[in-house]
């Protein structure tokens, strides 16, 4: 009933947990059972450790939050010998994100993570607000995007997604262009870019002064991107943005996503990512839905007419 | 460690901010080491979205209707497990005072204990509590547990600091506590003209003190110069470090500390929720001032 298959990637369910969200999975074990959730999505692995981003790295906002973390994160010999071991285990199916901090380094993480058994699939994530090369957004701009994803292509056969920013006007040449460089998924969307200001001390709050809206404000607009990324492509959509409940899950499949990732519910329901489960399935009994796949990409767009009575 | 939906026993409220939270959850109570720390998360809309860590300065024994915060008290024949745990609590923003409009018949969602705890053990002659504030929160907790666990514990003193008289909080369960306890303020209407660091060094001129164990907690310039303070006397000192945290389990990164460590420019962020909140400050990047 809950089985998807997206591409070469099959999972239980459709209920993945947001990279940067859910640690390594094994911080959510004492609250989640990590077998009965879709999968998860990793931190997001540099080759080497990487320290982050001075604090204060996080504020509320109303719905949501900011973050700047700055993708602190154990690199990738940390994450071989001391975290996925456990997973792998626990039979989770687990999706390593992987980053770099110049262009060239997403291949090498790519290549380094594809030489690990326990790794289902690569998340590239080339839309991290809070990691930016003089000034420039790596991730807005569809050739470099293209080119990024066709040399991590290169270099793995795991199945592939890219991880898009919600911060540009056209996200369909954006995910073609990702399509076009090998991406077999494409997830999103990712932070949007965002502040918040202490005005009597006149300063930014978060300790890098922009930062990332995550969180039950950014959902509509997440919808809104899933519609429209999955009008422009053939590949199946992760769906990400403010993810708390099953009747949000089914909203994303709806809009043309094949699965979803939960991720800021994390913080402050820990049990969430299950309990999402659970509910689907009464969800779908209730609705005599016989498989989620039969909901998605079925919204239906008519023009409304308007009659006077 | 678990995650429930816990009944709020009685909120207790101590004028000017501040209040008290008693929960009613046996099984993390039981499992509740001094130092540790729980997530609450008021259940209710989007707003506030985040959850609040907070520490259990008391645990509660007896009975749910008159409870009592040793499990000597307990009256013969009842179980000398806590049932629950209570919270100090200063109102600071949005977040704390929707708790404070909490009350007997509400529950909330909360997981527990967190994080490492306060160093215990028999080595430990004197113990000498520095609070600053709310920092108090951790202290009342701390001295019963030593107290009833390390016979060899010779004294034990709380030198308590806060802004003014109307800040200095639970004072009679202080003052039942059994040992040594002192005031200072910033303004003076209370005890000593200072502050907590002030009656340190006082405290510190006593016999037997060069080996006193000293634990901190309270705002961060306070706990800064309490382990400036520590680290050049060459004293064994530990503070509770408060950050804001978006998930109280190690997953979002928000609320680190800078320890020592061998990377650039000597140090990495450790996480104030697992790796914390309890840091020994010889293990403190204190930065050039």
């Amino acid at each position: 009933m809950l089985e998807v298959k997206l591409g070469r990637l099959e999972l239980r369910n459709p209920v993945l947990t947001a990279s940067g969200t859910f640690g390594f999975g094994r911080e959510f074990a004492p609250f989640v059972d990590l077998q009965r959730i879709g999968g998860i999505v990793t931190k997001t692995l540099y080759l080497a450790r990487r320290r982050g981003n001075p604090p204060p790295r996080i504020v509320e906002v109303t719905g949501g939050m900011l973050n700047s973390i700055g993708l602190e994160n154990p690199g990738c010999d940390a994450f071989e010998s001391e975290m996925l071991p456990g997973l792998v285990e626990r039979g989770v199916t687990v999706v390593a994100s992987c980053a770099g901090e110049r262009r060239e380094d997403f291949p090498i993480v790519a290549e380094r993570v594809d030489g690990m058994d326990g790794v289902a699939a690569i998340e590239i994530n080339v839309s991290c607000p809070n990691v930016k090369k003089g000034g420039l957004d790596l991730g807005t701009n569809p050739e470099i995007v293209r080119s990024i994803v066709s040399e991590v292509r290169s270099v793995t056969e795991k199945p592939l997604i890219a991880k898009l920013t919600p911060n540009v006007t056209d996200i369909a040449s954006l995910a073609q262009a990702a399509v076009e460089g090998g991406a077999e998924m494409l997830s999103l969307i990712n932070t949007i870019s965002a502040m918040a200001i202490d005005w009597r001390s006149r300063t930014p709050i978060l300790g890098t002064g922009t930062g990332g809206l995550s969180g039950p404000a950014i959902k509509p607009v997440a919808l809104r991107f899933v519609w429209q990324a999955a009008r422009a492509v053939d590949v199946p959509i992760i769906g990400i943005g403010g993810i708390a409940s099953a009747e949000d899950v089914l909203e994303f499949l709806v809009a043309g996503a094949s699965a979803v990732q939960v991720g800021t519910a994390n913080f402050y329901r820990p049990t969430v990512s299950e309990t999402i489960v659970d509910e689907l399935e009464r969800l779908l009994e209730s609705e005599k839905v016989s498989s989620v796949r039969d909901l998605i990409g079925t919204l239906r767009v008519e023009p409304r007419v308007v009659t006077a009575r | 460690m678990h995650w429930t939906r816990a009944p709020i026993l009685r909120r207790i409220d101590l004028g000017h901010g501040y209040f008290l939270l008693d929960i009613d959850e046996p099984e993390m109570a039981r499992g509740f080491v001094a130092g540790q720390f729980v997530m609450l998360h008021r259940e209710e809309g989007d707003f506030p979205l985040l959850p609040r860590p907070f520490s259990a300065c008391d645990l509660l024994y007896g009975d749910r209707d008159a409870p009592v915060l040793s499990p000597d008290d307990v009256a013969d024949g009842a179980s000398r497990d806590p049932f629950g745990m209570r919270l100090m609590i200063h109102v600071m923003g949005k977040g704390t005072a929707s708790l404070s409009r909490m009350d007997h018949g509400d529950s909330i969602e909360i997981w527990g204990p967190l994080g490492n705890h306060f160093r215990m053990d028999d080595a430990i002659e004197h113990a000498i509590f520095i609070a600053g504030g709310i920092g108090l929160a951790p202290f009342p907790i701390l001295s019963r547990h030593l107290r009833a666990r390390h016979p060899g514990l010779q004294s034990a003193t709380l030198l308590y600091g806060a802004r003014s008289a109307r800040d200095l909080i639970y004072r009679d369960e202080l003052e039942q506590l059994g040992i040594d306890v002192r005031y200072a303020t910033d303004d003076g209407s209370e005890g000593l003209h200072g502050t907590s660091l002030d009656l340190l060094r006082d405290e510190l001129r006593k016999p037997g003190r060069d080996t006193a164990m000293l634990y901190g907690c309270g705002p961060e310039p306070m706990l800064d110069a309490l382990a400036r303070f520590a680290v050049a006397g060459g004293y064994r000192c530990e503070v509770s470090m408060e950050r804001m945290m978006g998930c109280g389990v190690g997953a979002c990164l928000a609320c680190v500390v800078p320890v020592k460590a061998d990377y650039a420019d000597g140090y990495l962020y450790e996480k104030t929720c697992i790796d914390g909140p309890v840091v020994d400050v010889d293990r403190m990047f204190l930065a050039e001032t």
